[in-house]
């Protein structure tokens, strides 16, 4: 077995985390051989129901590898939850047309230990060139989680986008697989290494487990590479835990090749949190400008 | 034909701020870099002294959408989401404005905006992102003199009311504000200006929590308003260390009560 540290956990330094694991069945595709057996959606065992065409419904498992040390869960894995779920109503809602992400807000109420995050999305507006989304998360209890908000453009349909069933009826569909779910902290399974912990300078590789349906870095994990970025800067800026819990998300272009390099800007801090701007760039891709962040964090008691 | 063709048409917000903004660097194809200025004057606060936020938007909003506009040349931009966050709002004055594109695709444009505090060093006031959908307006885009210098219209004389007093909303429940879409509220377009309705919503949001600040918001215009009312009803969503999360919507009364915008903001 393979020994890494993982970058941040609840854990102490030096727990080892096993990063093979064996899967006894095939995994369920959404578009063609998407996802792959090993993926991160299928690690946080999503579960999604839609079919409408204007709402749909997405939950993940919430445990100790999503979530912070103050039991928060992982800004990361919700952004990716909501990603997930405003993705696949916004593909629904552009057919025959194709989309590309335009931005993300994410607004979270801390709440620690979820067991399971859910999410409802619906279709705000679909026009010509935009589609928007907004989603409410919550516990499994029912109680208010987050808020959340997406947009994509419409973009005219070219060869190779995935094709999205038109056949009506509502679909309850599971990513888990035998096998699935972390065996280590979320950040330490996707690839985040940081490389200077106190600037927020941290890397993601781009590998199968955090690919999209477009072969480039799932959006949801490009804003959880944006907050282990700024929760760190901002955490050595205040000199003690900061928990990101705003993530203001714009996508400017995809993450093709990587490795994604994250660079954080400390922008203020003071007795209740702060503030963080957050720059994305594809570091194999001439150090191409995708992702741009603005991030909150608070202290949480 | 579009309102641009008329000098003063739908410049009101732009005079009531003192809005001037010009052009710099290359006047190139996909795009643009734009700097400004405006008064950080006593009708643009709000109650605890600082910048409102809905004047930080309406700027933000206004210099961010003509840069993503002449990026989008010869087609044109409409707002779809703005995201500010407030830095510190306490500022001096005159605030100094900047924005450029971060992206001018044929189908969206993204500018970053910041607003600055040139009577403190330039400290920073407010930072955000404006996406825009490009358009090919009928009758064309504005004709614009590059490099663009867009000066503040002349002041109308007399005492400058209060911004909450030029916006006319009132409060039509505890939650919820109305607005008449008056001739100075609306935009070259004729459709009421983006800037209102982001002032609407910081007022809403503060309205019905009874705090005086709004902190961060972000915004996705749904549709336009053209015969109003407009209503902009808040619901408080929770509470955090730094402030209580707002949803707001934004509905056009006169037209089906259509939704308009959508936003959540942070107020305290």
């Amino acid at each position: 077995m393979e020994v890494l540290t993982p970058p941040s956990s609840r854990a102490p330094t030096g727990t080892v985390w096993p990063v093979t694991r064996p899967l006894s069945s095939a995994p369920t595709p959404i578009f063609g051989g998407y996802p792959p057996e090993r993926h991160v959606l299928r690690d946080l065992a999503l579960e999604s129901t839609g079919g409408d065409g204007v709402t749909a419904q997405a939950s993940i498992a919430v445990d100790e590898h999503t979530r912070g040390v103050t039991g928060l869960t992982h800004p990361g894995a919700l952004a990716t939850l909501v990603d997930a779920v405003g993705g696949g109503l916004a593909a629904t809602a552009a057919r025959p047309d194709w989309i590309a992400t335009a931005d993300l807000t994410l607004h979270l109420l801390p709440r620690p230990e979820v067991q399971r995050a859910q999410a409802r999305g619906r279709v705000l507006r679909k026009g010509r060139t935009t589609v928007v989304i907004d989603v409410d998360l919550t516990t499994e209890t029912g109680a208010d989680l987050g808020l959340a908000t997406m947009s994509f453009a419409i973009l005219p349909r070219r060869e190779g986008n995935p094709v999205i069933d038109g056949g009506g009826g509502i679909t309850h569909m599971t990513m888990a697989i035998p096998g699935s779910g972390f065996r280590s902290p979320i950040e330490f399974a996707t690839g985040v290494t940081d490389v200077d912990t106190a600037s927020g300078h941290v890397t993601l590789p781009l590998t199968d487990y955090v690919r999209n349906t477009l072969g480039a870095v799932q959006g949801g994990i490009m804003a959880m590479t944006a907050a282990a970025s700024a929760g760190r800067a901002l955490t050595a800026a205040a000199g003690r835990h900061i928990d990101i819990v705003d993530l203001q998300v714009t996508y400017i272009a995809l993450a093709k090749v990587g490795p994604v390099t994250a660079r954080a800007t400390v922008i203020d801090v003071g007795p209740t949190g702060g503030s963080v701007d957050i720059q994305l760039v594809d570091a194999g891709s001439d150090d191409r400008l995708c992702t741009i962040v603005r991030a909150r964090g608070v202290e949480v008691a | 034909m579009n309102g641009f063709d008329h000098a003063d048409a739908g410049r009101s917000i732009a005079r009531f701020l003192g809005l001037t903004m010009r052009e710099v660097g290359p006047s190139e194809p996909g795009t643009a870099q734009l700097v400004g200025t405006a008064p950080a004057a006593a009708f643009v606060r709000s109650a605890d002294g600082g910048i409102a936020m809905g004047a930080l938007l309406t700027l933000a909003d206004s210099i961010g959408g003509l840069c993503g506009g002449l990026a989008a040349l010869p087609g044109w931009v409409v707002s779809t989401n703005l995201m500010l966050r407030a830095v510190d709002r306490h500022a001096v004055g005159p605030l100094g404005l900047e924005s450029h594109v971060l992206r001018a695709g044929r189908h969206a444009t993204v500018t970053e905006i910041r607003i600055t505090d040139a009577g403190r060093s330039s400290a920073l006031v407010a930072t955000g992102t404006l996406t825009s959908a490009v358009l090919q307006p009928e009758g064309g885009p504005p004709v614009y003199e590059r490099p663009l210098i867009l000066r503040a219209p002349e002041a109308d004389d007399g005492p400058t009311i209060h911004l909450d007093d030029f916006l006319g909303a009132t409060a039509s429940g505890p939650d919820r504000l109305t607005l008449t879409i008056t001739d100075q509220l609306r935009n070259p377009w004729g459709i009421l200006h983006g800037g209102v309705t982001a002032a609407l919503v910081d007022r809403a949001g503060r309205h019905a929590t009874g705090t005086a600040a709004t902190t961060d918001t972000a915004l996705h215009y749904l549709s336009p308003g053209r015969i109003g009312p407009v209503t902009a009803t808040a619901f408080p969503y929770g509470s955090r260390a730094d402030g209580t999360l707002v949803r707001v919507e934004v509905r056009d009364a006169g037209n089906d009560d259509r939704l308009m915008a959508v936003a959540v903001t942070t107020v305290q």
